[in-house]
């Protein structure tokens, strides 16, 4: 299980001090999908780091399974935004330098595995290729797959379809919620699309900005929304939509 | 290999007789000039047949002064690039060392190189020496800090990348910030090879007893100007040829980006 307590965090911004995250806590138990919505600016990307260990708190913390978490952990993937793979790699040579760094498997393995992995992905044929020559969705497949192949107990994904198409963004939730139900893991997923955090989250933080903290909280029930034109699809659609213009009052009010 | 100003097979084919066309009307002027019109003094300007003839009569002595010369082109280089390398990726990867280092590294690449070639001369035993110290340091800032800038501005995405693996610090900077730089590191390479041609003609011409520089300056001294003007020539095409070596390793240390994956 994954704790955040008391987190806070700011930055410094012309020479003013920012308060980003505000005595922030939550909760991802094992097996978990968590979705952290909010509009652009609300801490939710800086959260996650800190969650994986990729920032430090200025205070409060983070734990693992009762352990501190200051840096990365092992057993511990996070997918960015623009993919972050290593353009002088091959997609599979991508996929199996995770492994060989943590010592995972001998080397046939890991090519045994790597290949396995990008299979689930649908990028069979396209194991020799550069980075440069795919296209954005197959490049955060492969970044998906290069995740998946560290067998991790918890995945981070930072807004990891947002510079993707529709279709294929439609396509990749699809095919990561595949994942989640056949693999062994949490996911922390940062979104600002409230139809995405619903449609793979189940449960939805919602949070406001200036400073970030955790507006509310939504159990999704995912037998209900499977289909994202259904009513109980809007239903949760518009608790958001709801929660976002609670926000907004409550910033006017603080504004004027 | 595609060029984007190529367009077919039929553009190269013209590019061979655009330069071929150049080079034959050089070698026209000349000869009229020379031979057919004698205003050019003959003492200094030879004919293009002269010039060939005195190249391969001096063949023997020429190959023998090449391999002396990248001999200590190849040591100071190698030297370069074996140390530069590492120390710019270090030194770039730790912020306090990289603000202590930097403005130092300013002042001393600002120094030509060439300024050094009379006291080096001076403290160390050898010609030989000396001119690899020289030749070293013209090749080492280029490399050193075109790899510490690098180095500084990575993208921190990769790193994180990395970061999220628990990558040991030498596998980081080896394996992830070396191959993420390599396209700036080689830019820099290719400064350092070019200013170490320039240091070893220079260094061999005030002090060698043999090399492709010491030929020159040794015949220019006697007046041989026909030799002078072989030597030039030959210069000429050996920087040519290690350049096209260059060339080639880039290419293939590259071949993972756009511009370079047709081959």
């Amino acid at each position: 299980m994954l704790e955040v307590k008391n987190i806070t965090k700011s930055f410094e911004k012309d020479g003013q001090r920012q308060l980003v995250l505000s005595d922030l806590n939550l909760e991802v138990g094992a097996r978990e999908f968590v979705c952290l919505l909010g509009p652009s600016g609300c801490g939710k990307s800086t959260l996650l780091r800190i969650m994986a260990g990729l920032d430090e708190a200025e205070t409060g913390s983070v734990y693992l399974d009762n352990r501190l978490v200051k840096e990365p952990q092992p057993k511990c993937a996070f997918v960015f935004q623009d993919y972050a793979l290593f353009p002088w790699k091959t997609v599979l040579e991508n996929v199996v330098y995770g492994m060989d760094v943590q010592g995972m498997y001998d080397k046939k393995t890991r090519l045994e595995k790597a290949r396995e992995y990008l299979k689930l992905m649908h990028l069979e044929n396209y194991e020799n290729s550069y980075i440069h020559e795919l296209s954005g969705g197959m490049r955060q497949r492969t970044a998906i797959a290069r995740s998946l192949a560290l067998e991790p107990e918890i995945l981070f994904m930072d807004e990891p379809f947002g510079a993707l198409d529709n279709f294929t963004r439609m396509e990749l939730q699809e095919l990561l919620l595949d994942i989640y139900s056949k693999n062994k893991l949490s996911v922390v997923f940062v979104t600002h699309d409230i139809s995405e955090a619903i449609y793979l989250g189940d449960r939805v933080v919602v949070m406001n900005a200036h400073p970030g903290t955790v507006h509310s909280i939504l159990d999704i029930n995912k037998g209900l929304v499977r289909d994202r034109t259904s009513d109980d699809f809007h239903l949760y659609e518009d608790q958001i939509m709801e929660a976002f213009q609670l926000v907004r009052k409550q910033e006017a009010e603080y504004y004027i | 290999m595609t060029n984007k100003f190529n367009f077919g097979a039929s553009a190269q084919t013209k590019q061979i007789i655009d330069v071929t066309a150049i080079f034959l009307v050089i070698l026209a002027v000349w000869e009229v000039l020379t031979v057919q019109l004698e205003v050019l003094d003959a003492f200094l300007f030879p004919s293009p047949q002269q010039v060939v003839e005195i190249f391969i009569g001096d063949l023997p002595t020429i190959f023998r002064g090449l391999g002396s010369s990248l001999i200590l082109l190849s040591a100071a280089y190698d030297l370069a690039l074996a140390t530069a390398i590492p120390l710019g990726l270090f030194v770039g990867w730790r912020r306090r060392l990289f603000n202590a280092v930097h403005p130092i590294s300013k002042i001393m690449s600002a120094v030509p190189p060439i300024v050094y070639i009379p006291y080096a001369i001076a403290i160390l035993p050898t010609f030989q020496l000396a001119s690899i110290l020289v030749i070293f340091v013209g090749a080492f800032w280029p490399i050193f800090v075109s790899t510490l800038n690098a180095t500084v501005q990575i993208d921190k995405t990769l790193i994180d990348s990395a970061r999220m693996l628990r990558i040991k610090e030498r596998r980081l900077l080896f394996e992830i910030i070396l191959p993420a730089i390599m396209p700036q590191v080689l830019t820099g390479c290719s400064v350092g090879l070019i200013f170490s041609f320039i240091l070893l003609a220079s260094a061999e011409m005030i002090g060698a007893t043999s090399g492709i520089g010491w030929y020159v300056k040794y015949y220019s001294d006697f007046g041989d100007y026909g030799k002078v003007i072989v030597g030039i020539l030959f210069i000429g095409l050996v920087v040519t040829a290690v350049m096209a070596v260059f060339d080639r390793v880039q290419r293939h240390l590259l071949r993972w980006q756009a511009k370079y994956s047709e081959d």
